[in-house]
């Protein structure tokens, strides 16, 4: 298991992105995967920074393993204030341009570019799983 | 990220650079923003060598556009790679925003 831990700020998202990058080229995923990885990483995170802790700052961990399945997982685990990302709605995507709310979609990609998502909460961590499963057609 | 802008006959051709995320869609917003400002609101966005674009690139060019429509301008993509038109077709951007094959493609529709 490789981890990263920082202060939830967005200034430290490039080094989020290199990491999760490394781990997921050295499990061999394919580039396009790596960046919808990158991608979802990169949802995630932003919530936690933006949302996480309002009142000081706070860390968010970044952990990357493979089970016996050899999919790979994604854990971001934060000690923020208790708030599930799923349970947010889904933007309308048919609404035109005018109508069109600029949140929300950001979980939106998560759930489409990840192979499974799911959120708990242990003690007084805010745990969020993405799972990359390589033998799936995508 | 980096963003060129060369100012055409028919429109404004934005040429981004690199990765559109929550650290650099801001440039983008404001660089757009200055645009508009000065009285451009005709957009080609040349995305041939935009490797990445988050919901924070995602949300600044819904900003952009708006602004722009406000202005009675316009704003169209060109060349999608293979991860942004992902991008795009999940947030169904591509059912309101044209999208062209080549930036001379969409300087052609004026």
């Amino acid at each position: 298991m490789h981890t990263l831990k920082l202060l939830a700020k967005i200034e430290h998202l490039p080094q989020w992105m290199q990491f999760i990058a490394d781990c997921a080229q050295e499990h061999g995923l394919p580039s396009k995967r790596i960046r919808e990885i990158e991608l979802a990483l990169e949802e995630v995170l932003v919530n936690v920074c933006q949302y996480a802790y309002p009142e000081d700052d706070g860390e968010v961990e970044v952990a990357c393993t493979v089970d016996a399945q050899q999919r790979f997982i994604i854990d971001i685990v934060d000690w923020g204030i208790s708030f599930d990302p799923l349970s947010v709605e889904e933007p309308n995507l048919t609404e035109d341009l005018d109508s069109r709310q600029v949140g929300g979609l950001g979980l939106l990609l998560v759930c489409r570019l990840m192979d499974d998502v799911s959120y708990h909460r242990k003690d007084d961590q805010n745990i969020m799983k993405l799972m990359v499963d390589p033998h799936l057609k995508r | 990220m980096e963003i060129s802008i060369d100012k055409q006959s028919k429109a404004v051709v934005v040429a981004v650079k690199g990765r559109m995320d929550a650290v650099s869609a801001p440039e983008f917003e404001s660089t757009m923003a200055d645009h508009i400002a000065t009285g451009a609101n005709r957009f080609v966005v040349d995305c041939s060598a935009l490797e990445y674009i988050s919901s924070a690139g995602l949300r600044s060019l819904l900003i952009t556009v708006k602004t722009l429509k406000a202005h009675d301008g316009e704003l169209v993509f060109a060349s999608l790679g293979n991860v942004v038109r992902e991008v795009f077709e999940i947030a169904g951007f591509e059912t309101i925003f044209p999208v062209f094959d080549s930036t001379d493609a969409a300087l052609g529709q004026w």
